[in-house]
């Protein structure tokens, strides 16, 4: 039953939380690190960061149809694949920032974990400038990135395909406006 | 009948051709008189005659086939038409070269020719010439200087049209002008409309030459190059001013000019682009002075010392006009603000300079709005009151006798007053129960209201009994607490008196170095055993103490040290973030849902009362707000905001 599988994991706790993550990527066979570690609680509709409560778990499963931490593992590239339309992924990539931030009242998410973030989540996706990007938000913005960069990222991500069609008198964030600068010139 | 009058007419213009070149003119103009003459009574002849006794045939009229005959045998002898030419430009020749003859003839022959419809004959010839003429005066001129050239083109022009009246006639002239045009003006126009030519020109000043040199170039569509020059020189003019109160007169001086040259540009046709141009140079090059709205402050000022009423008015008008074209309205504000306060807080005004400033803001209210003059009426309303108030606290504090002394606060609103006001130091104990006295005094009036003490603009008046002599001192409020400390004459050091007053050693130093500086007037209330003041200096009291007069002033140490101006700015680019957010949340507040652009637009406008808001500016200030979450950026459309609740 879910139930078991969820006790198993946080040790008889209500809550599944960040120090459990490891048992659960070891259960199925994947790294921390691994993008199916975020859709998981995409999918279960975790309201509060780092967290998942049993409600949000055994409700979500029940919804997937899967009741043992096998049916999970064999269910992964389903997972994988339900990302894939632009729309599921905008809905996943926002939620992201939702997720991971520290606590429920926290506004911005560090400058470095947004970027790692951000290469774990592009991969495969279109964002020709994905490097040059991080590496401006780490050397140049140094800032911490908040909720209206994070989401305005992927509306940027495409266009970095041909720089010189950015509009600098649009509503873009001026991060965007810094970085087509600061780009022109490195 | 056609040949025959053919015949008469070859006939004739043979002996036209036979005429030497003097009189040839008169010759032809005699046969064709004399042929008018023939065929017209041939015409009245054969007219009665078809009358009665033909019916109606559509043959040409014999007036018409006899001008035709004529034509065809004048205009296909080329010997006969080249003498003609030849002397008639030989008698304009003359006349050009100031030998007066008849031109009579000449006009005869251009009529006849007209009527026969080949005035070509001549036309051509005549403009060659013409063209050959002009070009040589044009190079004889072509070094002076535009004015002059501009001139004598117009004589030359005067002078020409007088002569094509006289020998082509009137309906010569338009190829005529048009030649003197692409002669005169067209060819030299790049020599002419040089920027050091019209720099040397404006620098005069000279409204009636630029005005004509404007319209005569103007007539030729040059009237672009001619005000692209311009607005050049008055961006450099006015970008090279200083920021001081010659710099101030020099811009007051080429905002005038520039005013003329508007109206002088309104007086044609596309002037409104111009004028725009005109005023966006003024504009850009004002901005580029820094310290500009600080200098027009001390323009005034100065002024307002210097002038009489009328010429105060006029002064008062003239910085109106510029500061209608500076961006940095607000600092403007500021400086004005600043100098004002320090009038009303120190002396108050008299009538006559409250008048001034009266006069001042009641222009300002009616040529800009009154969100820039409500905060300084305030500052006016605010002295008013604190009258009021302390009559009131006077009375209060006779009945109950609860002080020591006298004590008169200016109530001021914090908004109206520069922001450097408040700054709080503190306040030795006697002092301090005068302030609560006051602040209970005062807050049962008001209740809503929070008082904060600004102590260091005010001032204590205290006594000085010196060998039976009585001096009336006017001190800083900081230096009350110490001065007190000099009761006898032991010494003290600064961090005795800090401990004992309970106050910070910095504002003891300050206050001992005020006291025991030298003045004009003084030789100051203390001595100190060194120059340098630290921590442990010994201070005593001055018993040799000397003043001109029993009345007299101490000033606080640090009042040289003007305001810097950069603080000034940090503080209005706090004030302008604050004034772009709150038109953001306003717009956006009544508008709901808006583009980018739009916003960014609305928001330049509002501001444009005040200052400038760039682009980059409105941006991040609308970032923070996201962040803030008091709008939010349209699901459903890119680049469009929207208003949370």
């Amino acid at each position: 039953m879910t139930d078991k599988v969820f006790r198993k994991l946080t040790n008889d706790g209500p809550k599944l939380t960040i120090e459990h993550l490891p048992a659960l990527a070891e259960a199925l066979q994947i790294s921390t690190d691994d993008i199916v570690m975020y859709i998981i609680p995409w999918k279960l509709q975790a309201a509060v960061p780092l967290e998942i409560s049993e409600e949000e778990w055994s409700k979500g499963m029940k919804t997937m149809r899967i009741d043992s931490i096998d049916r999970l593992r064999q269910a992964l590239p389903n997972l994988r694949n339900d990302i894939k339309a632009a729309n599921s992924f905008k809905s996943f990539y926002n939620f992201v920032f939702e997720w991971v931030r520290d606590g429920p009242n926290a506004k911005y998410l560090p400058n470095d974990a947004a970027c790692d973030l951000w290469e774990l989540l592009f991969t495969g996706r279109p964002f020709p400038m994905l490097s040059k990007w991080v590496n401006f938000i780490k050397t140049v913005h140094t800032k911490s990135i908040s909720r209206d960069l994070w989401r305005q990222t992927l509306e940027f991500a495409p266009i970095t395909a041909n720089l010189a069609s950015y509009d600098t008198d649009g509503a873009w964030p001026t991060a965007m406006d810094d970085f087509v600068e600061w780009a022109k010139t490195n | 009948l056609s040949t025959l009058i053919s015949k008469r007419v070859a006939r004739a213009i043979d002996e036209i051709s036979l005429a030497s070149l003097d009189s040839i003119l008169q010759t032809l103009h005699e046969t064709w008189r004399f042929h008018i003459l023939t065929i017209s009574r041939t015409s009245e002849f054969l007219f009665y005659f078809n009358r009665h006794f033909c019916k109606p045939r559509n043959i040409p009229t014999i007036t018409e086939l006899g001008v035709s005959l004529f034509r065809d045998q004048l205009l296909t002898r080329k010997t006969v038409c080249q003498r003609i030419q030849d002397s008639f430009i030989e008698r304009v020749k003359k006349e050009r070269g100031g030998e007066g003859t008849s031109l009579e003839p000449l006009l005869f022959v251009s009529t006849v020719l007209h009527s026969i419809n080949g005035l070509f004959v001549i036309q051509k010839a005549y403009l060659n010439e013409l063209r050959i003429a002009q070009t040589e005066t044009v190079q004889l001129n072509s070094s002076s200087p535009v004015v002059r050239f501009v001139t004598i083109y117009h004589e030359e022009l005067a002078k020409e049209r007088h002569i094509c009246q006289l020998t082509l006639g009137e309906r010569s002239l338009p190829p005529v002008e048009s030649l003197m045009q692409e002669v005169w003006l067209l060819q030299s126009k790049e020599k002419m409309l040089c920027s050091d030519q019209l720099k040397a020109l404006l620098s005069t000043r000279d409204d009636t030459s630029l005005r004509l040199v404007y319209s005569t170039f103007e007539e030729v569509s040059e009237g672009d190059t001619f005000a692209a020059v311009v607005k050049q020189f008055f961006f450099d003019e006015v970008a090279s001013c200083s920021s001081d109160i010659a710099g101030v007169e020099r811009i007051l001086e080429l905002e005038k000019f520039k005013k003329r040259m508007r109206e002088m540009y309104s007086e044609s046709e596309r002037n409104s682009r111009r004028c725009d141009a005109l005023t966006k140079s003024f504009h850009d090059a004002l901005d580029r002075i820094t310290g500009v709205a600080e200098a027009l402050t001390s323009y005034l000022e100065a002024k307002n010392a210097t002038s009489d009423d009328v010429q105060f008015e006029n002064v008062v008008d003239d910085i109106i006009s510029v500061f209608k074209s500076l961006s940095d309205k607000d600092l403007f504000e500021v400086a004005y603000k600043t100098y004002l306060a320090k009038r009303l807080l120190t002396a108050g005004l008299t009538q006559l300079e409250e008048d001034r400033e009266r006069l001042f803001i009641s222009k300002f209210k009616r040529e800009v709005g009154c969100s820039f003059t409500s905060r300084i009426e305030g500052m006016f309303t605010d002295r008013k009151a604190s009258d009021e108030v302390n009559t009131l606290f006077h009375e209060f504090v006779s009945t109950s006798r609860s002080l020591p002394y006298e004590l008169s606060v200016l109530v001021l609103t914090s908004g109206f007053w520069p922001q450097y006001l408040a700054s709080s130091s503190s306040l030795i104990p006697d002092l301090q129960m005068g302030a609560q006295l006051f602040t209970s005094f005062y807050l049962q009036r008001h209740t809503t209201r929070r008082l904060e003490f600004c102590v260091h603009q005010g001032t204590c008046e205290v006594k000085v009994h010196l060998h039976n002599r009585r001096f009336d001192a006017t001190l800083p409020v900081s230096c009350v607490g110490v001065i007190s400390m000099f009761q006898q004459d032991e010494k003290q050091s600064p961090s005795a008196i800090s401990e004992v007053l309970h106050i910070p050693l910095a504002e003891v130093i300050r206050a001992l170095m005020a006291l025991s500086r030298q003045c004009q007037t003084h030789n100051g209330l203390l001595c100190c055993d060194s120059r340098g003041v630290n921590s442990i200096t010994q201070f005593w009291f001055n018993t040799d103490f000397r003043s001109k007069s029993t009345k007299f002033r101490v000033l606080e140490a640090n009042l040289k040290e003007k305001l810097k101006v950069d603080t000034v700015r940090a503080k209005t680019d706090d004030d302008r973030k604050f004034k772009v957010d709150a038109a953001i949340v306003r717009i956006m507040k009544s508008r709901r849902t808006l583009s980018h652009s739009s916003l960014v637009m609305e928001v330049q406008r509002v501001a444009a009362q005040s200052f400038e808001a760039s682009h980059d500016d409105i941006k991040r200030r609308i970032e923070h707000l996201l962040e803030r979450e008091f709008i939010a950026r349209s699901v459903d459309v890119a680049g469009w905001y929207v208003y949370v609740a």
